[in-house]
């Protein structure tokens, strides 16, 4: 933005800020996916960002190895997360159009409650779901999972 | 105004259809043993047609070692015409789930034959899960082929519930590598209390950097199970006779838990230990961090990473029974699996003919060698030769016969986190180990009472 | 005539779907949980339950270990932590990027939403390895200023702090894509104004642009603090609310009663309890939004 022109001081400053920020959000992950391109021999220790060899066998052993998990549940999670999102966006399109369009007091008290309602972690669902779910036969099926999460609306902390 | 609502109820059919798509990509477990749609008719007559056998995943594996099959699947459906053997399997969260709603009425099929984990055995026996097995045990040729210390704990409440399938029991381990830096005999691990203290002191003089002891001590269940086999040796235990009181509070107890907070006091073990799991510190050891750990599920060799043979395993890692205090009896804690029969079973002659046939000596032996598990028979302790790929099965053997196994009780759960807060108190220095225990002891007792 | 019945209904016909939605899975749960709060229901018994009145809040504020009193605590501060946190970092960054030309911010906002997507068993598994004693990378990169090693997860202090820096990591990128949206949308005139009236760029952010997104800025503090208040998969996954219950937050012991215990209805109570601050929130930020909305109107 060239509304406001920083001295060269500044600009030094806001790099280096920006530049330890990076650092902070990714260096974690970098770690992380060292660990899991480094052979098992070098184990966990001693860690050095850059490992000495690379391998894939870790990747590939943990998805298609004897005990591998497969691609099913990246499957899984791209199915259920596109749905509950897709339905969330649908409900959310509908009912904030409606509430916006039209006059309705109800809508306060409504959005008041619901709104508390989502804060509550997710985990205090838990319960009182699974019990709804047994008695409609929802339970262990995709669609129960995918209506949860919908319900929810969003979820910051996963 | 009616274009943007025919539009709009597109939308919503759409996203209604999108929901009823049962179209689910499969995956392990109750799901997949599900059908979304109707049930066949259950087709359990006088003669049976089907025994359903709900197993964990890894049992029931294609291409590798099945207790199961194919052997005992073939010739019991020969033996009885007609009859098919369904054998699905489940991870352990799934498994226990799948048990207790089937129990609950909330899943529509009931197992004849259920796998479960020992520690779930106490709970299942009190909501009637399980079948009392007395009469097939009385008449039992195999019966005297079980470990004793296994045979005794399936019976709950004086009566035969459940049959042992496999086993895993808990070893000391050790790195090579930090013994060997230390000035320490690489191939012997302490064997006593004195040896394991003298052992830690070199550690911490000789190496610096490096802890030389480490057990679980976090607010978590694998702080507990590494616990007792030092609780046990000092001819303590867990619960009294009839598991009603805690027992842990006694002289034996006070003296195991005291190991703990003394190895913290002099250092040997850093008081990070306090928010460590068993799985944390597994690979402390592994990568030279950590000198000994205290105790671990079998010898380590079933965690091997790749890149790993076991001759590598076995020039890194040192493993035996947990150190003995003076005046104590060797023990280990056991784990592992059993075999029940569905009390709602209508086939249980059947099933139990089949448990016999699997769960024989002989035909486990296959499965336990490549899973790295214990047999609980003599006649699969024996075949030393078949196991030869475990380098230390030779002290697991050992170690079998000497299995102590926590109560099987519903409340277990609770109980066990009673017990980690009592311990983590006198390792954090917050009470002294006896006021610590007792305390635990009282809200065990409060716990447990009717 | 049918006409104007149609368009009359047409606001509620839009809602079917969200209401039902919002009826069976959020209001519904809630309700059987506010009632079972009132029951001894446990995992092994929750049909045919006995009415206990307000014994299970009489249980759960008065327990010992942990007590109710320190559970709060560790919460609030805990949640303070992460508010302030995200909201630094989250509101720092977005304003040093606005000044940044329009390809470099899209690329470095693509990497900072990173963390945010992530779930949060896994930041919580990888911070708890990133954590860990021996051979974590946090104590790894400290060893070389001659640090000793940190035990970061046992001392209650540090394990809060550790716990607040990884939540803070999972949040602050819905901060940031926030406030960068609202200063986008800052109209130039006003900057420009304070520039000619020779402010520096500090005074400018201070004086002009942070009120110009006030609403959005309360947002995202909203956002952050009931991300906050809401924490479960991470705490879990690297302390279990322990060791010795010293990061035992309000719904890690919601949780511990309700699963590890058994007790359903001590867990309920607990949730009921998280409700009334969950309400005042909400309450709160309707007014505030409605204030904002109006002044800017």
């Amino acid at each position: 933005m060239e509304l406001v022109r920083f001295s060269l001081g500044a600009r030094l400053l806001r790099a280096v800020g920006v530049a330890l920020m990076l650092a902070f959000a990714v260096l974690p992950l970098l770690w992380v996916i060292s660990i899991a391109l480094r052979p098992g021999s070098q184990a966990i220790y001693p860690i050095s960002i850059l490992p000495t060899s690379l391998t894939l066998d870790n990747v590939w052993g943990v998805l298609f190895g004897p005990t591998g998990i497969g691609l099913g549940p990246y499957r899984n999670a791209a199915f259920y997360g596109l749905s509950s999102a897709v339905i969330t966006a649908v409900a959310s399109t509908l009912g904030g159009y409606a509430l916006a369009r039209y006059n309705m007091r109800a809508g306060e008290g409504i959005l008041v409650v619901i709104l508390a309602l989502s804060f509550l972690p997710s985990a205090s669902r838990i319960v009182p779901l699974f019990i709804l779910f047994s008695a409609s036969g929802l339970y262990g099926t995709s669609q129960g999972v995918i209506l949860a999460y919908a319900g929810r609306h969003r979820s910051a902390s996963g | 105004m009616k274009k943007r609502l025919m539009a709009l109820m597109t939308i919503v059919v759409i996203a209604g259809s999108a929901c009823s798509n049962t179209a689910a990509p499969a995956s392990s477990g109750a799901a997949a043993s599900q059908p979304a749609a109707s049930q066949p008719a259950a087709a359990s007559a006088a003669t049976a047609t089907k025994l359903v056998v709900w197993a964990r995943n890894y049992t029931v594996e294609a291409g590798k070692a099945q207790p199961w099959a194919p052997d005992p699947k073939a010739k019991l459906e020969a033996a009885h015409p007609g009859l098919t053997v369904e054998l699905s399997g489940a991870t352990s969260g799934d498994q226990f789930n799948r048990i207790e709603l089937s129990q609950a009425g909330a899943v529509a099929d009931k197992p004849d034959i259920f796998q479960l984990d020992n520690i779930w055995l106490g709970q299942f026996v009190d909501e009637g899960i399980t079948a009392n097995l007395d009469s097939y045990y009385a008449n039992w040729a195999d019966k005297s082929d079980i470990v004793p210390a296994y045979a005794e704990s399936t019976k709950v409440k004086g009566s035969q519930q459940a049959v042992w399938f496999y086993s895993d029991i808990r070893m000391m381990i050790w790195s090579k590598d930090v013994f060997k830096r230390a000035g320490l005999d690489p191939e012997k691990g302490p064997a006593t209390w004195d040896e394991l203290m003298a052992d830690a002191k070199a550690i911490k003089d000789k190496v610096p950097g490096v802890n030389p002891v480490e057990f679980p001590a976090s607010s978590e269940e694998s702080t507990v199970d590494r616990f007792y086999s030092y609780l046990y040796m000092t001819g303590s235990n867990i619960l009294n006779a009839d598991n009603t009181k805690a027992a842990f509070n006694d002289a034996g107890g006070q003296k195991a838990l005291q190991l703990y907070v003394d190895l913290v006091k002099q250092g040997y073990a850093p008081k990070a230990v306090l928010s460590e799991t068993a799985d944390d510190i597994y690979p402390h050891v592994f990568s030279g961090k950590t000198g000994i750990m205290l105790a671990t599920v079998g010898d380590g060799l079933g965690s091997l990473p790749d890149g790993f043979d076991v001759s590598k395993f076995q020039s890194t890692i040192g493993a035996a029974l947990p150190p003995l205090c003076s005046g104590c009896q060797p023990a280990t804690t056991a784990g592992g699996w059993m075999l029940a029969i569905n009390s709602a079973s209508q086939n249980k002659d059947v099933a139990w003919e089949y448990i016999s046939a699997v769960t024989n000596g002989a035909n486990m032996v296959p499965f336990e060698v490549e899973r790295t598990r214990i047999p609980v028979r003599t006649t699969g302790l024996a075949q030393a030769d078949a196991f030869k790929a475990d380098p230390y099965f030779a002290q697991e053997a050992e170690a079998a016969k000497v299995a102590h196994f926590p109560p099987f009780i519903a409340k277990y759960t609770s109980m066990i986190e009673i017990l980690w807060t009592g311990m983590q108190k006198a390792i954090n220095g917050d009470l002294p180990v006896k006021d610590a225990l007792d305390q635990a002891a009282a809200d065990v007792d409060t716990l447990l009472a009717p | 005539m049918a006409h104007r019945a149609l368009s009359r209904a047409t606001p509620w016909l839009l809602l079917i779907l969200p209401l039902l939605l919002l009826f069976l899975f959020l209001l519904l749960p809630y309700l059987l949980t506010f009632y079972y709060s009132t029951t001894g229901a446990t995992i092994g018994r929750l049909l045919n339950v006995q009415q206990v009145g307000l014994k299970n809040f009489q249980a759960v504020l008065s327990s010992h270990a942990p007590s109710f009193l320190s559970v709060v605590g560790i919460t609030a501060v805990f949640t303070t932590g992460t508010l302030v946190g995200s909201m630094a970092l989250g509101t720092g960054l977005a304003l040093a990027l606005h000044t940044v030309s329009a390809g470099l911010r899209s690329a470095l906002l693509a990497v900072f939403l990173i963390p945010w997507v992530i779930a949060a068993v896994i930041i919580g598994y990888t911070w708890r390895l990133i954590y860990d004693p021996a051979i974590g990378l946090a104590n790894s990169a400290l060893e070389p200023f001659g640090v000793a090693p940190v035990a970061w997860l046992t001392e209650q202090a540090s394990a809060i702090a550790a716990l607040v820096i990884a939540n803070v990591w999972a949040g602050y990128g819905i901060v940031l894509l926030v406030v960068s949206g609202a200063l986008a949308n800052v109209p130039p005139n006003i900057i420009l104004a304070g520039q000619v009236d020779g402010a520096s760029y500090r005074r400018i952010v201070r004086r002009v642009i942070l009120p110009a997104i006030r609403p959005t800025f309360l947002l995202a503090g909203l956002v952050a603090l009931v991300s906050g208040l809401n924490t479960f998969d991470l705490i879990y996954a690297m302390t279990r609310g322990g060791p010795l219950y010293q990061t035992e937050t309000v719904a890690l012991e919601m949780y511990r009663l309700t699963a590890q215990k058994g007790n359903v209805g001590q867990g309920a109570a607990v949730t009921v309890i998280l409700f009334t601050v969950s309400l005042a929130l909400a309450v709160a930020y309707v007014i505030i939004w409605r204030r904002e909305a109006r002044k800017w109107n």
